[in-house]
């Protein structure tokens, strides 16, 4: 760089700049449009409805919810309070997952326009052209500001538009903001990350790590007073610390500013003194030579699926540790809470209105006895609701895993194992079997998650044994194996269409979860695999019919498998 | 005589489209056979047909007598195959991906294989997300060669490689080839079939148009004559065989069909030939006639 004049090297850096962050804009056009939209309807049209759903004392059961400590580790300090209305409230709520979600987008944001390109060779032909050396991360940088601009303003217009008296223009505009703000923080140390390694998966790598790092450190500083300035180091701290609608804080706002620029500083720096494709750290060296498990067909698959088998365990454990954080105080959460006593008694067929001018401690005391008279508890309630429901969500993972044979397939990759001497019956069968055990393992850890929080924070441990969790939970086993089994049988049939599956997950996920507060037609839950799944404690194991679904997971799979043998596979890279 | 491959009137058709029209093919054990053809004239697709991927329409496909389709894993175990657009995994390294094919195909020989990344001049420790082109069917490769097997099925497997590498295939190649090995090489490098292979055989829009050694299509095609004589040539346009006739500083130049070219040497002698050259039609002549020409 001494070689050159410091004009020069400023002039040359920088040409075309303008011209490429138009051309980046353009490829950004549909998945930016998607996040906006996506990421509106979901956390500013959630708004009116909460509004009208949560009375007044369900605010105040909120917000004292919210001051419980597993709360704050949780969502972030409490800031909330009745007073300043639901605005407040709902952002004490929701704030954090909100502006991380707005991160990750940028992580992916960032990474797709540089080190993604460069691995790709795209950014080599980009820099071919008369075009600044500094040009693609300055265009890079641009395109974050205007999607998180846009974003931002969109986002706080909405909540303006949509909200109650308690969420004035100022405020929304601060809420809006300071999501664009944390994003481009990620977006400045993403760009750090992606000079640093030397290829995309690091860099997204380790723009996740600091992400979850962030979120245990806000953390640990919102729950020790004394340590309280470490939330303050992290965007996601200062993002919560603003507290919009509440305390109305805008210096975060500048911080959060600030310290982005600084972090694009240190990345142009070592984005100018770097080769091509080099990253600042060394890339490690793999091995060289393959482990035992790389000796079958199956150990590749198993290969294939196990980081991320690794960390959907690790998610199911961490979900059901979350929720069980809530059973310490859920006969309160219940009685004041009509969707949640809807979602939690209505399967249990039990009917219990709140009557008027109770006390909470009445409440509670009425509504025990209510269960109870019916022969359960509430604890055991709401474990059952949880099994439901984590079951409605993590039953993607299984159907990733068979998938995953077809997405090789497509890949090109299928063709080369299939080339060796292994059939297709066992290659098709390390997928099979993955998902299948997915399943299982991941009822288990459920149950193992809900276990080690519940039993320091209920009232009555005898309420909740590891055997009652185990039994409600692995009975779900055979449900989900039957949507292994319908992915298997399309994979096998229609592997063009194995889309269907997604559909029918949908479908599933829907007739399911509102089937719970009893608004559809009761058969319809029969029209899935969920359906036949008895619900302890308000059912019997019924053995028989889970033997036949078991039964029919194995005629699909076996059906999935023959057809399998029998077709094509069909690269998309070959005609 | 044993043949490792015998394809006999395969079709192939998806949906509406047919790839393969009737192909006939019969490859000897040992041979090494070229496989060439215009992109999209059904190479691939035979090569897919032979590994059991693809089930042929109508017709049948044996290696090593036993039917690709029905009995492809027995036939895999005798077998290597190098795709053309070599797809790996990402997040596997090269040396990892060598390993999985070698093990899979059931053979193991270390010293080969570390002879073989060093010739090749593979970094087996890098992803596969980190290769280019070349250095992912450098790994197809030397897994190929590193297995123990009597045919290795070879689908352009050296577009991406350099000069040099060319070379280091091509001795892979020969000496698979003395040690009695079998190869089905589709290439469009034609230096390469013109070095090692024994017979070769081309495909055109589904159809295989040709196939004999390499002397026996030069047969069917043109020499390139250059002729000095004492006295002007007469009557040479008249001649059967002879076509594109220029006057050039150095003589005559034209071209002759190969099978009349003793009646045209025969002619021209009656006027003092001076000087004659002739030249075999280059490799890539030969083909571009057969991509080019209408039919058979």
């Amino acid at each position: 760089m001494d070689k050159y004049k410091r004009e020069d090297w400023r002039n040359s850096n920088f040409s075309n700049t303008f011209l490429l962050t138009k051309f980046m804009l353009r490829r950004e056009r549909f998945i930016a449009l998607a996040w906006i939209i996506i990421f509106n309807v979901v956390v500013v049209g959630l708004v009116p409805g909460m509004m009208l759903a949560i009375d007044v004392d369900a605010r105040v059961e909120l917000a004292s919810m919210m001051e419980l400590p597993a709360m704050i580790a949780m969502i972030g300090p409490a800031f909330a309070t009745i007073y300043e209305g639901f605005g407040a409230l709902y952002t004490n709520l929701i704030f954090l997952f909100s502006v991380l979600t707005i991160g990750i987008m940028n992580i992916f944001l960032i990474t797709r326009h540089t080190r993604a390109d460069e691995e790709q060779g795209r950014y080599e032909v980009v820099r071919s052209l008369p075009v600044g050396r500094l040009a693609n991360l300055s265009a890079a940088f641009l395109t974050a500001i205007v999607v998180n601009g846009a974003m931002s303003l969109i986002m706080g217009l909405l909540m303006f538009a949509a909200g109650d008296y308690s969420m004035g223009f100022a405020p929304s505009m601060l809420w809006g903001l300071i999501h664009g703000a944390v994003g481009l923080a990620f977006a400045a140390l993403t760009a750090l990350f992606c000079q640093l390694s030397s290829n995309s998966r690091g860099a997204v790598s380790y723009s996740f790590i600091a992400l979850i790092l962030f979120y245990f450190i806000r953390a640990a500083g919102d729950m020790n007073p004394d340590m309280a300035v470490l939330s303050l180091l992290t965007p996601l701290g200062l993002a919560v610390h603003a507290a919009p609608y509440a305390s109305n804080l805008w210096w975060p706002l500048a911080v959060l500013l600030g310290a982005s620029a600084a972090v694009a500083a240190i990345a142009y720096r070592l984005s100018a003194t770097r080769d091509i494709d080099q990253g600042i750290i060394p890339a490690r060296p793999g091995r060289a030579e393959a482990s035992a498990l790389l000796s079958t067909a199956t150990g590749l698959s198993f290969r294939l699926t196990r980081t991320a088998l690794i960390l959907t365990l690790i998610g199911v454990f961490a979900l059901g540790a979350s929720y069980a954080t809530i059973l310490g105080n859920v006969d309160e959460f219940v009685a004041t809470n009509d969707f949640y006593r809807n979602l939690l008694l209505t399967p249990a067929g039990i009917d219990f209105e709140a009557a008027e001018g109770m006390t909470t401690e009445e409440l509670v005391t009425v509504l025990n006895a209510v269960v109870n008279a019916a022969g359960f508890n509430l604890t055991q309630l709401f474990a059952s609701m949880v099994n439901n429901i984590m079951v409605l969500l993590t039953l993607a993972a299984p159907l990733l895993f068979v998938l995953r044979a077809k997405s090789e397939e497509r890949a090109g990759r299928t063709e080369l194992i299939l080339a060796t001497p292994t059939c297709r019956f066992k290659y098709l069968a390390g997928f099979a079997a993955i998902s299948f055990a997915a399943s299982l393992l991941m009822q288990i850890v459920l149950a193992v998650g809900l276990h080690s929080i519940a039993q320091g924070v209920i009232p009555n441990p005898g309420d909740l044994t590891l055997a009652f969790l185990f039994e409600s939970a692995i009975v779900y086993v055979p449900a989900m194996w039957t949507m292994s089994a319908i992915a298997i049988l399309l994979i096998g049939v229609a592997p063009k269409a194995t889309g269907i599956i997604w559909a029918y997950y949908a479908y599933t996920f829907l007739v399911v979860f509102i089937g719970r507060l009893a608004i559809f037609p009761e058969w319809l839950v029969y029209t899935t695999p969920m359906g036949f799944v008895p619900q302890l404690p308000m059912d019997e194991v019924n053995p028989v019919a889970l033997v036949l679904l078991t039964a029919v997971a194995a005629a699909l799979t076996a059906a999935g498998f023959f057809f399998y043998n029998k077709r094509d596979i069909n690269a998309v890279t070959h005609v | 005589m044993q043949y490792s491959v015998e394809i006999n009137n395969v079709t192939k058709n998806f949906g509406k489209f047919s790839a393969l029209k009737g192909v006939n093919l019969q490859i000897q054990e040992g041979e090494v056979f070229a496989y060439i053809g215009p992109n999209g004239a059904g190479k691939s697709t035979t090569i897919r047909v032979l590994l059991g991927i693809l089930q042929s329409t109508s017709g049948t496909a044996k290696v090593f007598g036993k039917d690709a389709w029905r009995d492809a894993v027995e036939i895999h175990k005798k077998i290597a195959y190098v795709p053309g657009d070599v797809n790996l995994w990402p997040n596997l390294t090269g040396g990892e991906v060598i390993d999985l094919f070698v093990n899979l195909r059931g053979s193991h020989n270390k010293d080969l294989r570390k002879r073989l990344i060093n010739d090749f001049n593979l970094d087996p420790t890098k992803k596969c997300r980190t290769y280019s082109k070349g250095n992912r069917q450098k790994v197809a490769l030397v897994a190929a060669f590193a297995s123990e097997v009597d045919l290795y099925i070879l689908d352009e497997p050296t577009s991406g490689l350099d000069p040099l590498m060319e070379q280091v295939f091509q001795e892979c190649v020969l000496e698979q080839k003395n040690r009695g090995k079998g190869v089905f090489l589709s290439s469009h490098i034609m230096s390469e079939v013109e070095r090692l292979c024994d017979r070769v055989g081309i495909i055109r829009e589904g159809e295989v148009v040709q196939v004999g050694t390499l002397d026996e299509l030069r047969h069917l095609t043109r020499y390139a004559m250059t002729v000095a004589t004492e006295r002007a040539i007469e009557g040479l346009d008249k001649l059967d065989g002879v076509f594109d006739i220029t006057k050039e500083p150095g003589g005559l130049h034209f071209h002759v069909d190969t099978l009349r070219m003793g009646e045209v040497v025969n002619h021209i002698n009656q006027f003092g030939i001076k000087k004659l050259e002739s030249t075999p039609p280059s490799l890539e002549e030969l083909f571009m006639q057969h991509y080019k020409k209408e039919g058979a």
